[in-house]
């Protein structure tokens, strides 16, 4: 193909309007889809809610509901939960079930999305040592499901922010390339006339 | 025995929860460089095959190296 049949072809993408790129990006943090339904990519919107949200409630549903939860206490350090929070409303109510549990308060929902109270004394139970005996593998594949939605969700806010990375980088190469070979060719032809 | 050593390798309901997990990477991560869905679709599918051929070729190495030891 042509170099400028290539320039043509890229030029002919539809063009992409981000509206306010700050607020989809807010909007796409908040509930996957809705930044880019804010920008009528209604396609990409539907989308990514499906891969993002679906990935998430699977994560959860293997891990029963236990594999999201905020917790940064010493003995369970739960860093996952940074990943995790990347799909934003839908892994936030773990941060009120953290906030009743120190306060020794009866987690919401049954016990969903809250953090496992720690023994204080020796024959206490332990339920994090619990979910991990009775989910087994769950609780790691659920974890990971959850993580990854998470990390998704990320780049779906960038890509709300700033639009598709590639085709854009190489629209705007191919269009700086012809630009920058047009002119060589107008130097060049202006200076063998001159050197007529 | 090599269908016993498949059998503990490839524990029937573990490894398929691979499957949802990469189609949803592929297509969220083709949407993310693309705009019109025939390039989206198009790079999803390149992706889900590099992807799983990657694990089936660890997955081989892995079997095999079980099998010598």
């Amino acid at each position: 193909m042509a170099e400028g049949e290539k320039i043509e072809t890229l030029v002919e993408e539809p063009p992409v309007d981000l509206r306010s790129p700050g607020w989809a990006a807010l909007f796409a943090w908040l509930v996957p889809g809705a930044g880019h339904w804010y920008q009528r990519r209604y396609g990409k919107a539907v989308l990514f809610a499906v891969c993002v949200l679906g990935t998430y409630f699977y994560g959860l549903a293997i891990g029963s509901g236990h594999v999201v939860y905020a917790s940064w206490n010493r003995a369970d350090f739960r860093w996952q939960y940074v990943c995790q929070l990347g799909v934003g409303v839908p892994a936030m109510p773990a941060l009120v079930q953290s906030r009743r549990v120190m306060r020794d308060k009866e987690p919401l929902f049954a016990d969903v999305l809250a953090p496992p109270r720690q023994p204080v004394r020796p024959n206490d139970h332990d339920h994090l040592a619990d979910w991990h005996l009775d989910l087994s593998w769950r609780f790691d594949l659920g974890t990971l499901y959850t993580m990854v939605a998470g990390l998704l969700n990320i780049l779906a806010v960038f890509d709300a922010y700033s639009g598709p990375f590639i085709a854009h980088a190489i629209r705007a190469k191919a269009i700086a390339d012809a630009a920058r070979e047009r002119t060589e060719a107008a130097a060049s032809s202006a200076a063998s006339s001159a050197a007529k | 025995m090599a269908v016993s050593l498949l059998g503990s390798f490839f524990p029937s309901t573990q490894i398929w929860h691979v499957v949802p997990l990469m189609i949803a990477v592929s297509l969220v991560y083709g949407a993310t460089r693309f705009e019109r869905w025939q390039d989206i679709l198009e790079h999803s599918l390149r992706f889900a095959i590099w992807v799983f051929g990657f694990l089936a070729v660890f997955s081989g190495l892995l079997l095999w190296m079980s099998w010598r030891l």
